[in-house]
């Protein structure tokens, strides 16, 4: 693997994430036994629980001390240990093609390709699905080098366009997921952040772990004083002539506004958000992703 | 009210108030163009603060506007005529600028008299006139007179001649000056003027009438800029006005205080070698006295300088009294043959200060100059000398006796004389009767008010002369019979007159013979001293100077010195009696004193009239009420007539303009 070379996913970059480790405080649900913590119990070492004994059961699980003080059968069950499914969401509508040093899209898809690589590094799987008001792509989960060669060039391929939806992207998505897992939404988030967060609450409610990574370009955060400008946006066309001196301190108020919007309902439903500055280095944002 | 814009030829820039509009579309179609992530936020904040936004971008919009306007009618250079205003730049304008060279245009504003800002005023109205244009000016003082005897088109000359003027401590004959402005105006073509520069003080004009015929257009302009505040000395009498050696003269000034404020004022005076003082305190708007007591010891004419110290009105902190002071009082005393005239003359004689002597008024020269004269007889013939000497001052005690002219004089004193018979009846009574003493405050009895002098009509008469009631009625009755006919009647004019009904034979009468007799004599000459002592004289500032003298002398040998200063030009006018020389007006106060061959003969005090003392201006609002033209100080009637330009306050405009405008947009920025 350390001989991949791709736009995203650089040699260097590679070294450098040898000291990560991706592991999210999360519990997943794996067909092979790996790593991590899942809910299906299985037969590791870890007890969980007892149930009774129905029909079709393994025999070989009852617990036979139980039986001769109780007289009755039940099983013990344990934690199963077993591989994760990561399931990475990048926004490319037009306007993460938006960015002076460097385009939303290019930063994003560098930090999509360096999660990927260390979700595959741990055996893990990671699925790709490339939105932008819907779902331009889809990688099912996979493990595997060849599957992590198609999602590098799946990136390098990939081209900033169209409106965003991430309500609409992820509600179309969920179907496809077959297991819970760690989801992960790499966007600039210019949605309703309510419909957002209804969107997710089908993932939330089947016990995925969300990470949501809001990219934003610095001068999206505070509106450069230009004077006069023409604006024009990139997703739809729309237009709107005004004053950025006089619409630097209101834009920069309404942008904090639909943060804290983000990160407010990211808190109560335990959803992880992170601001991803594109004048910071995306390695910084595996902080939040890896022990 | 119109305009007139003097480079009219710049109208083309007008065009230029487009270019704010211009610029503010252009600017909005063009700005670059920023292709950005996502507008929507920006879009909601546009739509919010589009409620605010787009005033303020109209409000900019007008005022940059507005500045641009301001500026293009800055470069047009505007000038406004009010409607009101003197006539226009078309047209031959006739103007006569009536300019006030009274004393109280010399009160000192703002660092220049009144009279030097009239003059400045005056001439500024002349320079906007025309070469087709025709104007004079006239000055009004004591006897207004112009400056070319008709109107004329030489500006320059009369605008020399404004800058020239020099003040004239006068009053002035308001009337006499519109009068000589109307009739310079008449039979002129075209617009006819008058504009009047004056302080216009309300004590010399509040009740002068500005009356001028309908054609003439008559503006006011007023110089004054305040109430003038002022201390000054308004009068000086001497009492009595004509002293003599030894006696005490009271010197009084009158001070006034013509402002808001107690004034506290130290008033000097200069009498000779000695130099006094007092202070006195002089509420607001009040006038106060003061008194200074002198006695004379040398005979001769005596000039006292009372003085206050200066304020910023200085023309009336001086004033001058001429006094002459005589050895004795010159008396004479005709028909000495007769009672009356022995007892005079011998009463006369026991008074030291006086010098008695007996007359012939047949034999009596004409330039006889005494004090008083009593006449015991006479006859007709004498009449109109002794009128005459009358009229200079000279007191008359005549009795009604056969021959004495008693109706000519009376005709002097004012008395119908067809209607006094020339004699009055001698009366021989029953019995002794008394007199009293009928005007007890008067001066002449002001000694015997007390009682230690005794009764001065204490006499007892068996006889009398019965005076005609009407002649009585015309005068004042001093003394009474006590049946109530007049015994002494006093008529005033120029000297007094007196008509003595009381005898003073022996036989019928014992009042010669009493000790109040001669007190009351002496009594009678001091009281009936005339005020014009000799050579001593007053004038007012305007007036002609005049010394008569019984002679004929040249006028060369004849010199008129003001003070200290110059002499001044005289003219000797050859009279039936003598010579009368005069000079010309007296234009400064202070003393004159007439010289002959180096002689002093003849001093007059020239003081500052009191009326112009008092500088408060009539309000501009009760000129106009007078239906005028009226102007407010600092006011240039040059802005009437040339128009009132425009450019310091659209330059004021301008920057007021650029100011909001920074002011909305920062206001703009923060919202």
């Amino acid at each position: 693997m350390g001989a991949l070379r791709f736009k995203y996913l650089k040699p260097e970059d590679i070294r450098k994430l040898a000291g990560y480790e991706f592991a999210p405080r999360a519990l997943v649900e794996g067909y092979l036994a790996g790593r991590h913590r899942s809910r299906a119990r299985g037969s590791s070492i870890e007890f969980r629980d007892y149930r009774p004994y129905v029909p079709g059961d393994d025999p070989a699980l009852v617990d036979w001390r139980v039986y001769g003080r109780t007289d009755r059968h039940y099983l013990r069950t344990y934690e199963q240990e077993t591989d994760m499914e990561c399931h990475v969401f990048l926004d490319s509508s037009a306007s993460m093609g938006f960015g002076r040093a460097i385009p939303k899209l290019e930063y994003a898809s560098f930090f999509t390709a360096a999660l990927c690589y260390l979700v595959v590094r741990h055996n893990d799987r990671v699925s790709l699905q490339i939105f932008d008001e819907g779902i331009r792509r889809f990688f099912p989960p996979g493990s595997t080098g060849r599957h992590l060669r198609n999602l590098m060039a799946a990136l390098e391929e990939n081209r900033p366009g169209n409106p965003t939806s991430v309500a609409a992207a992820l509600r179309r998505s969920f179907p496809l997921l077959k297991r819970r897992g760690t989801l992960i939404v790499v966007s600039d988030f210019f949605d309703d952040p309510a419909a957002i967060f209804a969107a997710l609450n089908a993932y939330l409610h089947r016990g995925f772990k969300v990470h949501l990574f809001h990219v934003l370009a610095p001068e999206e955060l505070e509106l450069e004083r230009r004077g006069l400008l023409h604006f024009v946006d990139l997703e739809d066309g729309r237009r709107v002539i005004a004053h950025t001196d006089s619409l630097a301190r209101p834009y920069g108020e309404a942008m904090r506004a639909h943060i804290a919007s983000l990160r407010e309902l990211s808190v109560r439903r335990k959803v992880d958000y992170v601001l991803a500055r594109t004048d910071t280095h995306y390695f910084n944002l595996f902080d939040r992703l890896t022990t | 009210m119109s305009f007139v814009f003097l480079n009219a030829i710049l109208w083309p820039l007008a065009a230029l108030a487009a270019v704010p509009l211009l610029l503010h579309l252009f600017a909005r179609s063009k700005p670059p163009v920023y292709r950005f992530s996502s507008v929507e936020f920006i879009l909601r904040i546009v739509r919010t603060t589009l409620r605010v936004k787009r005033p303020q971008d109209w409000l900019l919009l007008l005022l940059r506007t507005a500045l641009v306007v301001t500026l293009v009618l800055l470069f047009l250079r505007p000038l406004y005529f009010a409607s009101r205003a003197l006539a226009g730049p078309l047209g031959r304008k006739n103007v006569v600028v009536i300019v006030d060279a009274t004393g109280s245009m010399g009160c000192n504003e703002g660092g220049r008299t009144r009279f030097a800002t009239a003059c400045a005023e005056a001439s500024e109205v002349l320079a906007g006139l025309t070469s087709a244009d025709r104007a004079n000016v006239v000055w009004l003082d004591a006897e207004p007179d112009a400056v070319f005897p008709e109107m004329g088109v030489n500006m320059g000359y009369l605008r020399a001649a404004l800058s020239r003027a020099e003040l004239r401590p006068q009053t002035g004959d308001i009337a006499g000056a519109l009068r000589l402005a109307v009739s310079m105006l008449e039979n002129q073509d075209g617009r006819r003027e008058i504009c009047l520069v004056s302080d216009f003080q309300r004590a010399a004009w509040e009740k002068a009438s500005l009356a001028v015929p309908d054609s003439i257009r008559l503006v006011n302009l007023c110089v004054a800029q305040g109430d003038g505040e002022n201390g000054a000395l308004t009068d000086l009498v001497v009492d009595p006005p004509a002293p003599l050696k030894g006696e005490e003269v009271t010197i009084h000034a009158e001070v006034a205080n013509y402002s808001a404020r107690p004034r506290q004022q130290t008033v000097f005076l200069e009498l000779g070698e000695g130099r006094y003082n007092q202070d006195l305190m002089i509420p607001p708007w009040e006038k106060a006295g003061v008194s200074f007591r002198h006695r004379f010891r040398q005979p001769g004419i005596h000039t006292a300088t009372v003085s206050l110290n200066e304020d910023r009105f200085t023309a009336d902190d001086r004033r001058w009294a001429v006094i002459q002071v005589a050895d004795s009082l010159s008396v004479g005393v005709s028909g000495t043959n007769t009672a009356e005239g022995r007892f005079w003359l011998r009463a006369l004689g026991a008074l030291s200060w006086v010098s008695a002597e007996p007359i012939d008024p047949a034999r009596l020269p004409k330039e006889a100059a005494y004090d008083a004269v009593f006449l015991a007889d006479g006859n007709g013939a004498d009449a109109d000398r002794f009128a005459d000497m009358l009229g200079r001052g000279c007191a008359m005690v005549c009795v009604p006796s056969r021959g004495t002219p008693v109706g000519p004089l009376l005709a002097a004193a004012g008395v119908d004389a067809s209607r006094v018979p020339a004699e009055a009846a001698w009366e021989i009574l029953s019995g002794p009767t008394a007199a009293r003493v009928a005007r007890k405050e008067d001066r002449l009895f002001q000694l015997f008010a007390g009682g230690e002098y005794g009764d001065p009509a204490g006499g007892v008469f068996r006889a009398r002369w019965r005076l005609p009631g009407d002649a009585a009625a015309a005068g004042e009755t001093l003394i009474a019979y006590e049946d109530g006919l007049p015994a002494l009647v006093r008529y005033r004019h120029g000297g007094l007159l007196y008509l003595w009904a009381l005898p003073l034979d022996p036989e019928v009468s014992d009042w010669a013979a009493r000790v109040e007799f001669v007190p009351f004599l002496g009594e009678l000459l001091l009281s009936s001293r005339s005020a014009r002592g000799g050579g001593a004289t007053a004038a007012m500032p305007g007036d002609r100077l005049a010394w008569r003298v019984d002679r004929e002398i040249l006028a060369s040998d004849v010199t008129l010195q003001h003070g200290a200063g110059e002499a001044l030009p005289v003219l000797a006018q050859r009279e039936a009696e003598g010579t009368r020389v005069v000079s010309e007006s007296a234009a400064d106060t202070g003393v004159y004193t007439w010289k002959y061959e180096g002689e002093a003969q003849q001093v007059t005090a020239v003081n500052f009239p009191a009326l112009e003392s008092d500088l408060r201006p009539i309000p501009v609002k009760e000129i106009e009420q007078q239906g005028r033209v009226a102007l407010a100080a600092g006011r240039r009637a040059r802005e009437l007539r040339d128009g009132l330009p425009l450019w310091p306050y659209l330059l004021l405009a301008v920057v007021g303009w650029a100011l909001l405008e920074g002011g909305v947009q920062v206001w703009a920025e923060r919202t």
